[in-house]
């Protein structure tokens, strides 16, 4: 067996990192399609300023990161509704709130060596309870998302026309909403606020460079996420880096060099079209 | 029996009226076409008749019920106007988008089966796009696209269909496919259709009663086919050619059976 499994801690990050890298794209995909791809970074912010209030005020500082969050989701999406077209608006009004509330928030916070832990994540460093926590919430996410999966899809594509043909597109928002909220305060908890955006948009990113439907987008994303969390907790044990942003890097370095193999065949296929029409 | 009933409605959007106290029916199996300048109000009274605004004043009727009550949307079609103006790098397949009408039938939690997988098929078979189901939405053609959201609209069986300027970007041969098709539709199955159109012409040698809106909000409706051609005359100033026999032999040297 790996030296690297002989430690509690880095069993348990392995466990949440596969729970968090199988429910950021879950949420991503539909985020990223929805053209909301900040509203991960929006959120994280929040759930910051949630943190800050509850190592302030003596509560469970993850349990204030997911109010905080909630709070901002459904915010958003009431402010969406007065700039139908503008999405970014409400996304950077709650940001900047968010932000606000986490600078005045932290300056309550005696320990910032916590505070801090919990803008760049402390995955090695979770208790027993925040694990279950975690596996339990995930569990909830991935679940409503399997089974909500044809719902989602529709009203991603077609709001309007989903409404018509009588799916309860009402009750599904605000669900997809709550569901947001949880993944990214949890994420943002584990694997940093700071990163949370892009583990969410960075796997949808790469699958939508490869993918064929709508399904295929889903399972790559997913995909995607796995290999890059797995792959950079071990790089990031073995060369002592840390491990949100080693993950986040990984993505960064299988989207550029799709970009790459993309580009290299579309020039491929052009140079094979000139030769075809020369032969002829 | 009417299928639809609208009576009284008046419509405006902020403090501008568009629609004032506008009432008809349309019977089962009718081909209505609502014809009118632009901005006059085609699109919002299909919106109101489906429930996606809310009337100001008046009452609308769909299958007898009250829409205000009316739960039986699977058995309404509706293409909107520039149905084909959707995000198009989303990552969807022919198949899927078309099949997105039939997840409330087959009912929250449940995933899609063979037989909803045929039905899918044959809806695509109406429209003649049975080889695109494996593509990309995004990578079809815009008239291809249009279709596809007619195949959609399509695959509940549905007993009204509503189209909105459905024929604006196809090809005259696929227009022609697709008139053949309502009127097997209409004919064969007694689905009602109600159509907004421009093309006076081909709505005329079609539908069977026809419904002007005008930008001082009247209506004006007429349900028998002789006086059709007078009518359009009369707001048009043009000549009808209503002339079937032409319009088949047309059809034929495109290779359209009818
Ligand atoms: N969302 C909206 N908000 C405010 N006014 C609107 C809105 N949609 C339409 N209108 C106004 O209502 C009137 C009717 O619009 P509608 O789209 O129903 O016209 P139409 O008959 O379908 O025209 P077209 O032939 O161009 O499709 C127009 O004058 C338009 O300015
Ligand atoms: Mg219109």
């Amino acid at each position: 067996m790996l030296d690297i499994f002989q430690y509690d801690f880095m069993q348990k990050a392995f466990i949440i990192g596969i729970f968090i890298a199988a429910i950021t794209p879950c949420i991503g995909v539909i985020v990223v399609l929805k053209r909301l791809s900040m509203i991960g970074d929006s959120l994280s912010h929040n759930s910051l300023a949630g943190v800050a209030a509850g190592l302030a005020f003596g509560i469970n500082p993850v349990l204030g990161a997911v109010i905080f969050s909630i709070i901002a989701a459904f915010s958003i999406e009431i402010i969406r509704k007065s700039f139908p077209k503008y999405a970014e608006i409400a996304i950077a009004v709650i940001m900047s709130t968010g932000i606000g509330l986490a600078g005045i928030l932290s300056g309550f916070v005696k320990n910032s060596s916590s505070f801090n832990s919990f803008l760049f994540g402390s995955i090695v460093a979770v208790s027993s309870l925040e694990l279950l926590m975690v596996i339990i919430l995930s569990l909830c996410v991935i679940i409503t998302v399997i089974l909500l999966y044809k719902e989602l899809f529709y009203i991603t594509f077609d709001e309007e026309a989903a409404k018509l043909c009588g799916i309860p597109v009402k009750a599904i928002n605000f669900i997809f909403t709550l569901l947001t909220a949880v993944t990214i305060s949890i994420s943002a908890r584990t694997v940093g606020a700071l990163v949370v955006s892009s583990l969410m948009v960075l796997p949808v990113a790469c699958a939508l460079q490869i993918a064929k439907s709508y399904k295929q987008t889903f399972i790559y994303s997913i995909m995607f996420s796995e290999f890059s969390t797995v792959s950079g907790l071990f790089i990031s044990y073995y060369a002592n880096l840390k491990p949100g942003g080693t993950i986040v890097i990984i993505n960064v370095i299988i989207l550029i060099c799709l970009l790459i193999i993309n580009r290299l065949t579309d020039l491929n296929s052009r140079k094979k079209f000139k030769e075809n029409m020369e032969s002829v | 029996m009417n299928v639809i009933d609208v009576k009284n409605l008046s419509f405006g959007y902020m403090d501008n009226l568009i629609l004032k106290n506008i009432t008809f029916s349309v019977e089962k199996g009718d081909f209505l076409g609502i014809i009118g300048p632009n901005g006059s109000g085609k699109s919002t009274l299909l919106k109101l008749m489906l429930k996606i605004l809310t009337p100001l004043s008046g009452e609308i009727k769909l299958l007898g019920e009250d829409i205000k009550s009316f739960k039986d949307w699977g058995s309404i079609g509706y293409v909107s106007q520039k149905a084909n103006s959707f995000n198009t790098s989303f990552p969807a397949t022919v198949e899927e988008v078309v099949g997105a009408n039939l997840f409330a039938k087959i009912g929250l939690f449940k995933i899609p089966d063979k037989n909803h997988h045929d039905m899918i098929l044959k809806a695509l078979q109406l429209v003649g796009l049975e080889d695109c189901s494996k593509k990309l939405i995004g990578n079809l053609s815009g008239g291809q696209q249009q279709r596809v959201f007619i195949a959609r609209a399509l695959i509940n069986n549905p007993k009204i269909l509503f189209l909105d300027e459905p024929t604006v970007g196809i090809d005259s041969k696929s227009e022609s496919a697709l008139y053949c098709l309502l009127a097997k539709l209409q004919k064969e199955l007694g689905i009602t259709i109600i159509m907004v159109t421009h093309d006076i012409q081909d709505i005329a040698l079609h539908a069977n009663k026809l419904l002007y809106l005008s930008e001082s909000g009247i209506i004006s409706y007429t349900q028998n086919e002789n006086i059709k051609a007078e009518f359009i005359k009369q707001i048009y100033g043009i000549d009808l050619k209503l002339d079937c026999h032409n319009c088949k032999n047309n059809l034929k040297k495109e290779g359209i059976k009818c």
